[in-house]
């Protein structure tokens, strides 16, 4: 019986006893061949198999048990974005853990703060960013509404000579020590 | 941070109601949250029709932030190569100077 063999898909093999049914019905046919023909025309016309409710169940489950799958490897994935940004966001050693919405916001004021750098602010104002709302995150904020723009380089940078630190060094003690490219 | 007892939360038709709000006002900050941080992303909120998915917007964002760093680190390093030869020219121009007094 093909449906044993090895190369037969395996969830398949359980409805075994509706293909013998069809098996047998063909082989009737074959013997007795005069009269047969409409029958056997009638045989073919439908397409769908007849599957007892055992075999329902059990693809029932099969397909639960592949969504159930499927939606894990979606939250996986999802969790491990959240947990690459919380490496790279400036937090103390000696915090617990970001929450999600800690996250997202922290990243959100992050980010706005390092536009603001680079679009010519002072270079305190990431420290100042961090401990909250103040002047200079929202007139950040007006600049987010128009598209980012990349660092101009000819725009020479009102930096006090003592700077020589930048800030991203400080941030960089949970994952890298050096910013790299990700490649994808 | 138990208010009552487990059997007569469950009893309580108030109490479940409380939690369920508690929770789509979780939800909605987290959304809330999560379309801040869409706002600050860089070409996604520039009125095209998709609003970029969840793990895009995490994605993005770190990449994002990488990004930002690397290029005010070496803005940072331009600076102080500028300063340096500006410092040098201004060294030499003041070696050369002390004929005009």
């Amino acid at each position: 019986m093909y449906h044993h063999s090895p190369f037969y898909p395996h969830h398949l093999q359980t409805g075994e006893q509706d293909l013998d049914m069809e098996r047998e019905n063909d082989m009737d046919q074959n013997s007795k061949n005069s009269t047969q023909k409409p029958v056997k025309r009638e045989k073919r016309r439908y397409r769908c198999r007849k599957r007892s409710p055992a075999t329902i169940e059990r693809a029932k489950t099969v397909r639960r048990d592949k969504a159930n799958a499927r939606e894990r490897r979606r939250m996986n994935s999802l969790n491990d974005a959240l947990e690459h940004l919380r490496g790279i966001l400036p937090a103390l050693p000696d915090e617990p853990k970001m929450t999600k919405i800690e996250t997202l916001r922290k990243a959100q004021e992050y980010i706005a703060s390092l536009s603001f750098q680079l679009s010519g602010g002072s270079p305190d104002s990431s420290q100042c960013c961090e401990t909250g709302s103040c002047g200079l995150c929202s007139a950040s904020q007006s600049l987010q509404s128009t598209p980012f723009q990349s660092p101009c380089f000819p725009q020479p940078l009102q930096y006090p000579s003592s700077y020589s630190n930048p800030p991203s060094q400080m941030y960089y003690h949970h994952h890298h020590q050096s910013p790299s490219f990700p490649h994808h | 941070m138990e208010k009552i007892g487990i059997d007569t939360a469950f009893a309580e038709p108030g109490v479940r109601l409380s939690i369920n709000l508690r929770e789509r006002c979780r939800m909605h900050d987290l959304n809330e949250a999560l379309d801040d941080l869409r706002a600050v992303i860089p070409y996604a909120h520039g009125g095209s029709v998709r609003k970029l998915s969840k793990i895009a917007t995490l994605l993005l964002a770190k990449n994002h932030i990488i990004m930002q760093a690397k290029a005010i680190e070496e803005l940072s390093i331009l600076v102080s190569q500028l300063k340096r030869k500006s410092e040098n020219l201004e060294n030499l121009n003041k070696s050369l100077k002390p004929d005009a007094n």
